[in-house]
């Protein structure tokens, strides 16, 4: 039987000592007290990723799975472009558009640990939002994490590296994770310490959809 | 032989590094190019064709060497093949100078303004007085002055101010291990008055084909020293990598403006040993290499004179320059006013211990931005420990950032220790063995020119840049906080 003293979400004496035992969990750097709550502060890194909106009408993933299969990289070429602004300048997010960007911190959370990523109140009431219904982060996480842009405000917001932008509530399961994501199972964005692309098109799922989708263009051409 | 075979395990990895990088830095130019352009055979496609050619070369030579079929007696023919594969490498480089560049990241000025600012010259870049650096993607490591001429301009604005310019390899652009290299560049700039007081030294120098020689050469010692005083082993790190693995000439060679690289590494070796001593012993394997590739070049020296012509100066090489006077030479800069104003507090048995504790940190693509040791920290043995002395629990999460400097030695000794590999059999975000590993990565496959090969060889270089430029900005945006808190707890007292 699960221990009842587990599988709930963690107090800010908990999450204080995990990070000063610096096993369970790991948040780095971390530079003033101020961040660390009941939940912990995130701050913006310096890269952005944005899509080329000026050359391609859509995206569509069971061409991009094929095309990947040859060279994934020049898919990430096609569709996206890394910024790295001067971290003492700003990145500038107008209303409607959305970009990738990173956290500062490098957090790590160990197979018992999960964590769900919010934005913080302050720039939420701006219109700025951190993700698009991708606020898990799996139990193992080791990386950065990373943020999905957006402004659904109706003023352009300068993102400054180094501003707190997220909150991460973390929590703990009731049993370890069998298997945490990271190098026993097929995880895509694991262990990256800047900005990554997007991508769903590497996904189990497409291998089959684009033989279907092949068999279906013979049959319609044959 | 095993040194030997060392070398050249080292050599082959390099260049192929090297040309991951170049191939990398070529497909990201041709991506960004106009699409009609793509459609024709253009230059980039040639310049990707060639280097691919030269991977395939290296493919098979190196194939052979890992093989243990490589009997003693061949060892000058791979000698031979290495340097003249750097040669090519370097004139495939030069080639991009042909190519639009675009206008390199401002991670570069970063690195540089915050080292002067670690080091206490804040404001020498972007000061009040500022000092005009640019710095452009090139074929190599230089720094000019250059006034730019404006016609009608003089009559209007005045005479311009000088342009100080600095070029880093257009490939390399994203290697932090190699930037220390620019700040030897730009050391040019911030020296000036330790390398006008130094020439006025030599006037004691009697012979005058020395004092000539010396006076020449001082703006590259001076530069040498400022660098090695900034950033410690890891300049020394990153100029012995470049005099032993990327240029294709000997290093016994001298010329008109620059001092031969053996000498400049011995007065570096030298003059670090002097100041931290702990450092050193990390960079044994390196500087091993080092000298196995001066022993080597010791063997044939002539011979490789008619075969390569890279002995266009053969006069200066006869002529070997004495060691003592140099190092003399640098004592009496060291001890000039002049170079102790600009001096940062030099690297000593702390800052050994504190690089060799953050080295262990950057591994799996760990940050090291944070300076806190679990070690000195109170131990808290549970969650009620910690609920009973909240306040201070809590406030001991405070840290501060690491110096630059620190971080890049710490990753110059993680990049010569062992590798990690993770279960996958991966290198995982800090490896090392670097070069044994990746050159075996790269003798794998036979389609080692195939995209998704180099893509896997990007990922396991990308991986550790991006680990070490991630720490540098991480230090750089917290540096920011941290000189707000200390003019607020100014303001408050």
């Amino acid at each position: 039987m699960a221990d009842p003293n587990f599988g709930r979400i963690l107090s800010d004496a908990e999450v204080v000592y995990y990070l000063l035992k610096g096993e369970k969990i790991v948040v780095t750097p971390l530079l003033d007290s101020a961040q660390v709550k009941s939940t912990i502060d995130l701050r913006l890194g310096t890269d952005f990723v944005v899509k080329k909106m000026d050359r391609f009408t859509h995206l569509d993933p069971i061409t991009l799975h094929r095309v990947q299969k040859k060279d994934p990289e020049a898919v990430l070429q096609i569709y996206d472009v890394i910024k790295r602004p001067d971290p003492r300048s700003s990145f500038i997010l107008h209303p409607k558009h959305f970009a990738l960007g990173c956290t500062l911190e490098y957090v790590y959370l160990s197979p018992e640990i999960g964590g769900i990523l919010e934005g913080r109140s302050s720039w939420a009431r701006e219109g700025l939002n951190v993700h698009s219904t991708a606020g898990f982060i799996h139990p193992g996480h080791r990386g950065i994490i990373v943020f999905e842009l957006s402004n659904s405000g109706s003023h352009p917001i300068p993102l400054h590296p180094g501003m707190r932008v997220a909150q991460l509530l973390l929590y703990e399961l009731a049993n370890s994770t069998e298997l945490p994501y990271g190098p026993d199972v097929a995880a895509k964005y694991t262990k990256y310490v800047a900005t990554n692309f997007g991508r769903p098109w590497e996904d189990w799922e497409f291998a089959c959809l684009a033989e279907s989708a092949r068999s279906e263009d013979e049959k319609h051409y044959s | 032989m095993d040194e030997v075979r060392n070398l050249f395990q080292n050599w082959f990895g390099q260049l192929v590094e090297r040309i991951v990088r170049l191939d990398q830095y070529l497909s990201e130019r041709k991506a960004s190019a106009p699409t009609r352009v793509k459609l024709r055979r253009n230059i980039v496609s040639e310049l990707l064709s060639s280097l691919h050619q030269l991977a395939e070369e290296l493919h098979e030579k190196a194939t052979f060497f890992l093989s243990d079929k490589s009997p003693e007696s061949r060892r000058s023919l791979y000698y031979a093949f290495v340097l003249e594969a750097t040669g090519r490498y370097r004139r495939l480089h030069a080639l991009i100078n042909y190519i639009p560049a675009p206008w390199p990241s401002p991670h570069l000025e970063l690195f540089l303004t915050k080292v002067l600012e670690e080091g206490g010259l804040e404001g020498s870049v972007h000061g009040q007085e500022p000092m005009l650096c640019n710095t452009l993607l090139s074929a190599d490591y230089n720094f000019s002055h250059i006034l730019v001429p404006i016609a009608g301009a003089s009559a209007v604005v005045g005479q311009l101010p000088l342009q100080n310019l600095l070029t880093v390899p257009s490939a390399e652009k994203d290697n932090p291990l190699m930037w220390p290299n620019l700040l030897h560049e730009l050391a040019h700039v911030i020296g000036q008055e330790v390398i006008d007081a130094a020439q006025e030294c030599l006037t004691h120098v009697k012979a005058p084909q020395i004092r000539s020689i010396l006076g020449r050469w001082t703006h590259e010692i001076v530069a040498d020293l400022i660098a090695a005083d900034y950033l410690g082993p890891a300049y020394f790190g990153s100029f012995v990598t470049f005099c032993t693995y990327w240029v294709p000439q000997s290093p016994r060679l001298p010329t008109t403006s620059h001092p031969a690289p053996d000498k400049r590494v011995e007065y570096l070796f030298h003059y670090l040993n002097q100041q931290s001593p702990d450092f050193i012993t990390a960079l044994k394997s390196l500087y091993a290499d080092y000298q196995t590739r001066l022993q080597m070049d010791h063997e044939d020296f002539k011979s490789r004179n008619s075969v390569f012509d890279a002995y266009r100066d053969t006069r200066a090489a006869d002529k070997p320059f004495p060691l003592e006077e140099l190092r003399g030479f640098v004592s009496e800069i060291v001890a000039l006013p002049e170079f102790k104003k600009i001096r940062p507090r030099t690297m000593n048995v702390n800052d050994a211990l504190e690089v060799q504790a953050l080295a262990r940190y950057l591994k799996e693509g760990q940050l090291i931005a944070s300076r806190r040791d679990n070690a000195i920290l109170r131990d808290y043995k549970s969650v009620e420990d910690v609920r009973k002395d909240y306040r201070n629990a809590l406030s001991s999460l405070q840290e501060k950032p690491n110096d630059v400097r620190l971080i890049l030695n710490a990753a110059l000794i993680r990049r010569l220790s062992d590798a990690t590999v993770d279960r996958r059999g991966k290198n995982s975000g800090a490896p090392l063995t670097f070069h044994a590993k990746l050159l075996d990565d790269y003798c794998k496959s036979k389609e080692i020119v195939a995209s998704k090969r180099l893509m896997e060889l990007r990922q396991t270089v990308n991986n550790l840049d991006s680990v070490i430029s991630k720490s540098m900005e991480a230090t750089t945006v917290m540096a920011f906080y941290q000189s707000y808190q200390q003019r607020q707890a100014r303001a408050g007292e």
